[in-house]
């Protein structure tokens, strides 16, 4: 891709965080969980491997930008409508049953995002802006390589957490993500 | 009754930090900003015993919002609560006059060790 091409090479210790991020963002989902959403560790597990993802309800994609001066990525939680409900209830310490309205499921999706990104920016050298999140109701768009992925299950239900790097435009000396047609399988 | 200002764009992230105060002990009056421009307008109208404040925010951020206080003579007790803990925002925070850093993921421990000596 021309556009990356002319990127400059990481830096030894950018190569280094990112090696280990797939780790890192294991355990910060795993510390998120614990202390904001369950009030105790344990309720996530891994995805089985040979178990494809299912949504029982449409997804919902949280997406969340960390900035740099050399390099981008974004931070994407998907779950379903009804997941992202249960998480929100569970946030809030509500009742199972309790009705939860679209903003606030949608505020839920966000700030634990918010939560996520903020600890994995802090692993991340040169990325020193955390932008808003933002949810939406589609697909999400990829953006450059995916530098992690998380598939969990949270209570049974599927969720997956990514990190991709998101690519210049070409011409740009402003790192973006890159929002082409294409959809991302959850699988 | 200790009078505490929340300053967060998530309306969750709110509650949750009201039921936290409450976890974390004593007795606590809440108001609510979304943002820090509404924030900034609460302490003018009626100045809290505590502010804790997200850092990134839309209209006006934490630290934009602990500057313009300063800059207009409040020495309001200010702590943020923030998805971002490095160091270099807690020395940033520190420059500005706040007391206290709650990084999140948080538990109503770390709001008592943090909020505690501040309340003494």
């Amino acid at each position: 891709m021309s556009a990356r091409t002319a990127a400059a090479p990481d830096s030894a210790e950018t190569v280094a965080a990112l090696a280990a991020l797939p780790d890192q963002l294991e355990s910060i989902v795993a510390d998120v969980f614990a202390a904001m959403v369950d009030g105790e560790p344990g309720r996530l597990a891994p995805w089985p491997s040979d178990e494809p993802l299912w949504w029982r309800s449409p997804p919902l994609v949280g997406s969340v930008d960390l900035r740099g001066p050399a390099w981008s990525c974004s931070v994407r939680i998907v779950a379903s409508r009804g997941t992202v409900r249960a998480l929100a209830r569970a946030l809030l310490r509500l009742d199972l049953t309790a009705r939860v309205a679209d903003d606030d499921a949608a505020d839920a999706l966000g700030e634990l995002l918010n939560i996520v990104a903020g600890n994995v920016k802090a692993v991340l050298p040169q990325c020193d802006t955390l932008g808003l999140p933002g949810v939406r109701r589609r697909a999400p768009v990829p953006g450059g390589p995916c530098l992690a992925r998380l598939r969990v299950s949270w209570r049974g239900r599927p969720l997956v957490v990514t990190v991709r790097r998101s690519v210049p435009r070409r011409g740009s000396t402003e790192p973006t993500v890159q929002a082409d047609r294409e959809k991302e399988s959850p699988r | 009754m200790i009078r505490a200002l929340i300053a967060d764009d998530s309306r969750v992230m709110r509650q949750i930090v009201v039921r936290t105060l409450r976890q974390a002990g004593y007795d606590w009056d809440v108001r609510e900003a979304a943002d820090g421009a509404q924030a900034l307008a609460a302490v003018r109208a009626e100045e809290p015993d505590v502010v804790l404040s997200d850092w990134n925010m839309p209209e006006m951020t934490g630290i934009e919002l602990l500057r313009r206080l300063r800059a207009e003579g409040y020495g309001t007790p200010f702590g943020f609560v923030t998805s971002e803990g490095s160091a270099q925002m807690r020395e940033t925070a520190e420059e500005a006059g706040a007391l206290f850093l709650i990084a999140k993921p948080f538990t109503p421990e770390a709001f008592r060790a943090a909020i505690e000596p501040v309340l003494a």
